[in-house]
């Protein structure tokens, strides 16, 4: 087990680093800079000087090694855009509506999507194993602008009970919040139905049921703990995707939250800040799935105590 | 009272392409301490009948019709839900092909065949674990010790059958059911299980119902035989009387195409054709298309099972006449 | 005789990881899947190889196609050795071999209908224009009994017997000498087995084809083949003619296999002893050294014309 621990640990690290060297190269290798001609109209005296004092004159590895030597130190360098703050700073302040964003939709998501897989496995081809697929369907194939649209539509311009768009006071989170949540529902739902239904239709199941097992013993003792390994893996990772990619929910709703800075930093070329945003979400990527294979092995004997 | 009796049985189920019937009109009956052989091929109706009587199929999907379900004088047609959880492990103990799939994998063998204990008596876990650690040296388990703190993929095909076995019997069941014990083990583990299967039926006095398609399987364990085609009961009699005199061309030609029985590279006596299509059986005997004596008469009409004798029955126009 | 195919001592090593982080490829332990493997098989013959799971009788199946790289051995194809060959030279060998496995389901194309399943190799060998390519399909779908309307189905219309003759058309289309046939009716029905047991058997008599058949079934072995090679955790113990196996076998092992035959006679039941590998190991025959074929390595022993066995060599021993 240690040793899983430690080879998933090593590959993960591995994995974190490629992707820092592909993202650090593609960044650059993009045609034009943050200080060009169209961008800045200065002396090329100016523009060199400017070059040197964000490193940008040297050559690209040791621009990567000196930015990676800083990020080992919490230190992302300071935004080109807002060159009064570091990044830490500008993203410690963007980042909290996406948190609650995020994580508000995740929180009311996933929860009910998990209950609403549950019912509809555990009643298959009854009504609530139908309406459970079809809003499964209709989440993942309405693109969130349109349910974006749709929610705005009816509650904030024909109800007029909510507002269209803002950060500023709670009611103006409602909404952004159920369209975001709309995506972890759908996607959870779906997955925990076919992870339940995968179990139920095992031999073994049969066999509890037929040893003698009380229904509620099968289901809740042996299928779910079962269903529960396909799960957790999935769905850490997911948790984390679905937590930093409301871009487009804080569009539609003018949230002032990350999203604004991960379009603009590509747009402005402020290598440090979208490095910064591509680098944690990465980093949050790769602790998901550390934490999944972790939790793969905890409730999987064959790999916690190895093969025969 | 009969341990196990169905009358006029019929399950079909629904699929996308129209209602599959998988038994059609079977009955059958086993005295206490008996023990009886279905033979059949996939598809010949053979596991989901005895799936039927212990009400295991799909609700959703299956539909079970029967005069008569009756398991150790329980009526299972009306037994209510949480009665039938008493009735399963403790009257009938079913055993299945794959051992590696029967165990939840993320439990202990101990675990598993506690609970099972402990779902039919009111004992203390240690009580368990001590009947646990009885039945696995009664199956001759090697290392029962080890074996109960081992997961499922940490033991051998035959050792896990054992333990399946062991976990059958636990409770002392009046019938064990066997759906094909051996055909997911290796040649000599097989012989070695059937023989226990064998023992154990002898020392407990339990009824026994063997379903399998391999005639050598009956031939050691059974005394009874029912040998099903096309969901449909096409002779029921002694084993003795099975390998001596079969009656239906269906099981005359099935005997005769088993390999091995002669020295000598040779052809076998081939059965042509495939078996019948479930989703639109046919109107006569299901048997008729790839029989041999088959004439008008089979084509139309389903024969009825004609006694012969008191342990002899055949359902076959050509044998009656 | 000519032998069709020539497996000569044929080893495959796998290599666990046992303990440890596992880190750093220290303790790696050696398995021999299997040990010094070496079959004949003559033309127009079938050879059974028998044994149970884990025996290693698949990986030599796999590795006489080099569909598996051996640790060790050669491959003699018609008399080429092609153990060595690169992909490219390999080609024009491969037609002369084919091989099948016991689950023909997952082997077949669901998208394809039988003639282009069947007319599959053709096109992958550049050989012959369509049309040909289909009356050639049809004559081989024919052959193993689906002729007529079957040439337009898809495989999930067929039942399992008729999936493997599917598959065994597939494998005939380039006309090799050599089949390997791989537990091809352990998954069959007792009433199709049959059918494919024969179609393999005039196969062999008809159409000149050398087959070695894999598989744990002894009675389907018994009426189909002409020599028996019994493998046991990676190794031979016995050689011989299939009636002398049957009726003089002389390894421990090979007689437990054929203890654990069951006895089509209700009559003839009886309680059985059960060898364990103690058992097994304790009973290998002890013969003279003159009767090994190698005496500088010596495992198998002649006991009769063509009939060899592992034994334990003794001096001064009477066999």
């Amino acid at each position: 087990m240690i040793g899983y621990i430690v080879r998933r640990l090593l590959s993960i690290s591995v994995t974190f680093v490629v992707v820092s060297i592909l993202v650090f190269v593609m960044m650059h290798a993009i045609p034009g800079g943050p200080f060009d001609a169209t961008e800045m109209p200065v002396s090329e005296a100016v523009r060199a000087k400017i070059m040197a004092q964000y490193g940008l004159d040297q050559p690209l590895y040791m621009q990567y090694l000196k930015y990676m030597w800083g990020v080992l130190h919490f230190d992302f360098g300071v935004p080109f855009q807002s060159p009064g703050e570091t990044v830490i700073e500008l993203l410690s302040r963007a980042w909290i509506p996406s948190l609650v964003l995020g994580g508000a939709g995740v929180l009311i998501g996933a929860p009910l999507g998990i209950i609403l897989g549950l019912c509809a496995a555990l009643n298959r081809n009854s009504w609530i194993d139908y309406l459970a697929s079809a809003l499964a369907t209709l989440g993942l194939t309405i693109p969130v602008f349109v349910i974006s649209m749709l929610l705005i539509l009816v509650f904030a311009v024909w109800l007029g009970w909510l507002p269209a768009s803002g950060w500023g006071s709670p009611e103006s989170w409602i909404l952004p919040i159920i369209a975001y949540a709309a995506i972890p529902l759908a996607t959870y739902a779906r997955y925990t139905r076919s992870a339940m239904l995968d179990t139920l239709n095992k031999p073994f199941v049969t066999v509890l049921r037929a040893k003698g097992l009380s229904e509620r013993d099968v289901i809740f003792k042996h299928v779910l703990r079962n269903s529960a390994i396909p799960m957790v893996t999935v769905f850490l990772p997911m948790f984390i995707g679905t937590a930093t990619g409301s871009i487009f929910v804080e569009a539609m709703f003018r949230v002032p939250g990350l999203g604004a800075y991960f379009v603009s930093s590509i747009e402005s070329r402020d290598y440090p800040l979208e490095m910064a945003l591509v680098l944690i979400i990465t980093l949050m990527f790769c602790v998901a799935y550390f934490l999944a294979d972790i939790a793969y092995a905890l409730l999987n004997p064959r790999i916690r105590l190895g093969g025969k | 009272m009969p341990l196990v009796e169905i009358e006029n049985l019929s399950v079909s189920f629904s699929s996308p392409d129209g209602q599959v019937q998988a038994v059609r009109d079977v009955s059958l009956t086993l005295e206490h301490g008996q023990s009886l052989g279905i033979v059949g091929e996939s598809g010949s109706g053979k596991s989901v009948s005895l799936m039927a009587l212990l009400r295991l199929l799909p609700t959703q999907s299956a539909t079970v019709r029967a005069t008569k379900l009756r398991l150790d004088g329980v009526d299972m047609l009306t037994c209510p839900k949480n009665e039938l959880a008493g009735v399963r492990g403790k009257v009938a103990s079913l055993i299945f092909q794959d051992p590696m799939a029967s165990f939840d994998p993320l439990f202990k063998i101990a675990d598993q065949l506690t609970e099972t204990v402990l779902a039919h008596f009111d004992v203390s876990k240690s009580e368990a674990e001590q009947r646990v650690l009885s039945m696995l040296n009664r199956v001759e388990m090697p290392d029962p010790n080890r074996v109960m703190s081992s997961y499922p993929h940490q033991l051998s095909g035959g050792m896990l059958q054992r333990a399946m076995i062991a976990m059958a019997l636990i409770c002392e069941p009046k019938i064990l059911i066997a759906d094909e014990p051996t055909t997911a083990l290796d040649v000599t583990v097989q012989a070695q299980i059937l023989q226990l299967i064998g023992d154990l039926q002898q020392e407990t006095g339990m009824g026994l119902i063997m379903i399998t398609h391999d005639l050598g399987v009956v031939a050691e364990t059974v005394n009874d035989i029912v040998v099903m085609y096309g969901g449909k009961v096409m002779e029921q009699t002694t084993v003795f009387d099975l390998f001596e005199a079969p009656r239906h061309p269906y099981a005359q030609a099935l005997l005769a195409s088993i390999p091995g029985q002669v020295a000598g590279k040779r052809k076998l006596r081939e059965i042509p054709g495939q078996a019948p299509n479930p989703l639109a059986p046919p109107a006569g005997c299901p048997f008729h298309f790839r029989c041999e004596k088959a004439d008008a008469k089979c084509v139309e009409q389903m024969p009825v099972l004609q006694r012969f004798g008191p342990n002899h029955a055949t359902a076959c126009l050509k044998v009656m006449s | 005789m000519n032998n069709a195919l020539e497996l000569r001592g044929l080893n495959k090593s796998f290599y666990k990881k046992q303990g440890g982080l596992g880190l750093f490829g220290s303790n790696l332990v050696e398995h021999r899947a299997v040990d010094d493997v070496s079959i004949k098989i003559p033309e127009r013959k079938i050879v059974g190889l028998v044994g149970e799971s884990g025996s290693g009788k698949s990986t030599v199946g796999l590795m006489a196609m080099r569909l598996l790289e051996p640790s060790d051995g050669a491959i003699i194809l018609n008399g080429t050795d092609i153990t060595k060959l690169s992909s490219d030279e390999l080609k024009p060998h491969r037609a002369q071999m084919q091989i099948i496995f016991q689950d023909s389901y997952s082997s077949l194309n669901p998208m394809m209908t039988l003639w282009e399943i069947v007319a599959e190799p053709f096109v992958i060998h550049k050989m012959h224009d369509t049309k040909t390519r289909r009356a050639k399909a049809n004559e081989l779908l024919e052959i193993v009994g689906l002729g007529g309307m079957f040439a337009n189905r898809y495989p999930h219309e067929l039942s399992g017997g008729q999936r493997q003759r599917v598959s065994i058309a597939h494998a005939l289309a380039l006309k090799p000498k050599v089949l390997i046939a791989d537990e091809p009716t352990s998954a069959l029905d007792v009433s199709v087995k049959a059918q494919v047991i024969n179609l393999l058997h005039d196969l062999s008599d008809e159409m000149g084809l050398s087959i070695l058949f894999i598989s744990h079934e002894l009675s389907v072995v018994r009426s189909l083949v002409d020599e028996i090679v019994v493998m046991h955790r990676g190794r031979i113990v016995e050689h011989a003619e299939t009636e002398q196996i049957f009726q003089n076998a002389q390894h421990p092992y090979t007689q437990s296999l054929l203890d654990s035959i069951p006895v089509l006679n209700p009559k003839l039941r009886k309680r059985r002893s059960f060898r364990s590998q103690e058992d097994i190991a304790a009973e290998i025959p002890k013969l003279p050294l003159a009767q090994f074929t190698s005496q500088s390595n010596p495992k198998m022993a002649q006991i009769a014309h063509g009939h060899l066995v592992e034994a334990i060599p003794m001096e001064g021993a009477s066999s």
